[in-house]
């Protein structure tokens, strides 16, 4: 199998018929990247509709430099930034980006495997949205911290110390919530 | 090596991007330093934990979407590829209508270099055919790829998005064939096997498609699957296909419908 790279080459050169095989090796990626930044999966799917539709419109400016899936998450990025301006336009994006969000009630008891899974996620969502956000690309989206950092235009060594920081913070309302069910 | 550089170190070894060499190293701190091996534990459980949060799945809707804003992209696209020489026949034509008579003989100039430009066109056309006939398998040996990766999907709606789409092609290849069959016979999903037996209906005027359908019947265990198997096999009117339905009414456990359905499927082919 080519790789995506190579299949974004073609795509840019006009055979764009060629992002359906990007599209079925991302979307689900890309889709549980939101939902775990949203936590809503309406807007979720319409975040992987909006990053493809964007990949087609934009597909020249692609240089091939660096990995298509960085190229993919910046895009990402820039259409979940519009979607909270469009939904939230009285506050500045910064603002929404490092809100401590407010705690939601503890959902009614689950077996136990499905409780963690629910106190974990309940976790992630009261991290601010840049916490959520870097802890998401180191974790589950396969980026090592160098293409993290390109893709948040910051230091290496600044990411390093976010995904430390967020994970700790994780832990911390984790056991806060595991300890509100006991 | 101290407690501040190993902090700094925990998100690389938390990710296995350290060299092995390095690894040892920072262990070695680990194994000291009970207030550092205490952090790594917390931070080192937690990312771990992490994996537990389930992957999910994204509506059909979704997919849908997408490949109709693909297929309309490259509509226009291909539209667009015409436009231009639209416009430029449009800038063209007033010249000719309000000419000098200077201009005519010019003109007349013109009409033989269009001429040529015909002929020249006309074979270019030929040459448009072959791009068209080249785009086309192309656009085919795609839908394969996406066919084939969407029947090793874990999600069973993937896998009946990928056999709906088989039903596009015109010339599936042999590893294609073979995923079908194999999704017939081993499919954990009553659904998708029955959509199997739908998709290889289009290509079961291949010899090896009806001998490995017929080889099927006896594999299968669901009675839906097994009459539409016998449905297709009824059509075929072929002799084989009347030894395999005897060989099914052998079996003391089918269930009086399908036993119905396969006798008369041979009273139908003989």
């Amino acid at each position: 199998m080519p790789d995506d790279e190579k299949v974004m080459a073609q795509v840019r050169e006009g055979r764009v018929e060629m992002l359906a095989i990007l599209f079925e090796r991302h979307h689900v990626r890309l889709f549980n990247f939101f939902l775990r930044l949203t936590a809503n999966r309406s807007a979720s799917e319409d975040l992987v509709q909006e990053v493809f539709l964007r990949i087609l419109k934009y597909r020249h400016t692609y240089r091939g430099e660096s990995k298509f899936t960085t190229w993919m998450y910046q895009i990402g990025r820039n259409a979940h930034i519009d979607q909270l301006r469009a939904r939230r336009p009285e506050i500045s994006i910064d603002e929404v980006w490092e809100q401590e969000p407010s705690p939601q009630p503890l959902p009614p008891q689950k077996a136990e495997s499905e409780q963690e899974t629910d106190l974990l996620a309940r976790a992630m969502e009261r991290l601010p949205l840049r916490k959520r956000e870097v802890l998401l690309l180191a974790r589950f989206q396969n980026l090592k911290y160098q293409e993290i950092a390109s893709l948040l235009a910051c230091s290496v060594e600044s990411v390093k110390v976010q995904v430390h920081r967020s994970l700790k913070d994780l832990r911390r309302h984790y056991l806060d919530l595991q300890g509100g069910t006991q | 090596m101290n407690c501040q550089e190993m902090k700094k170190m925990i998100p690389d070894l938390l990710q296995n991007g350290l060299e092995s060499g390095q690894d040892e190293h920072y262990r070695e701190h680990l194994h000291s330093c009970p207030a550092c091996w205490q952090e790594w534990q917390d931070l080192h459980e937690t990312w771990t934990r992490l994996g537990i949060l389930p992957e999910e799945q994204p509506g059909p809707e979704l997919r849908r979407n997408f490949y109709r804003q693909l297929e309309a992209s490259r509509r226009e696209m291909a539209a667009a590829k015409v436009t231009p020489w639209r416009q430029h026949w449009r800038r063209l034509l007033p010249d000719w209508r309000y000419a000098f008579p200077a201009m005519r003989l010019a003109a007349a100039v013109l009409v033989v270099v269009v001429g040529f430009g015909i002929g020249f066109m006309a074979g270019g056309s030929r040459e448009n055919g072959g791009k068209f006939a080249r785009l086309n398998k192309e656009v085919e040996r795609l839908q394969q790829q996406v066919s084939l990766s969407l029947l090793s999907q874990p999600s069973a709606a993937a896998r009946l998005q990928g056999l709906s789409m088989t039903s596009r092609l015109q010339d599936p290849d042999p590893t294609l064939l073979k995923m079908l069959l194999d999704v017939l016979d081993n499919d954990p999903s009553v659904n998708v096997r029955l959509s199997a037996v739908d998709a290889l209906y289009l290509f079961a005027d291949r010899e090896q498609v009806r001998a490995a359908l017929t080889a099927s019947l006896s594999r299968q265990a669901s009675p839906l699957v097994q009459i539409a198997l016998i449905d297709l096999m009824v059509s075929f009117k072929e002799k084989r296909a009347a030894a395999a339905l005897k060989k099914l009414l052998d079996d003391k456990q089918l269930i009086p419908e399908v036993r119905q359905r396969a006798k008369s499927g041979i009273s139908q082919i003989l």
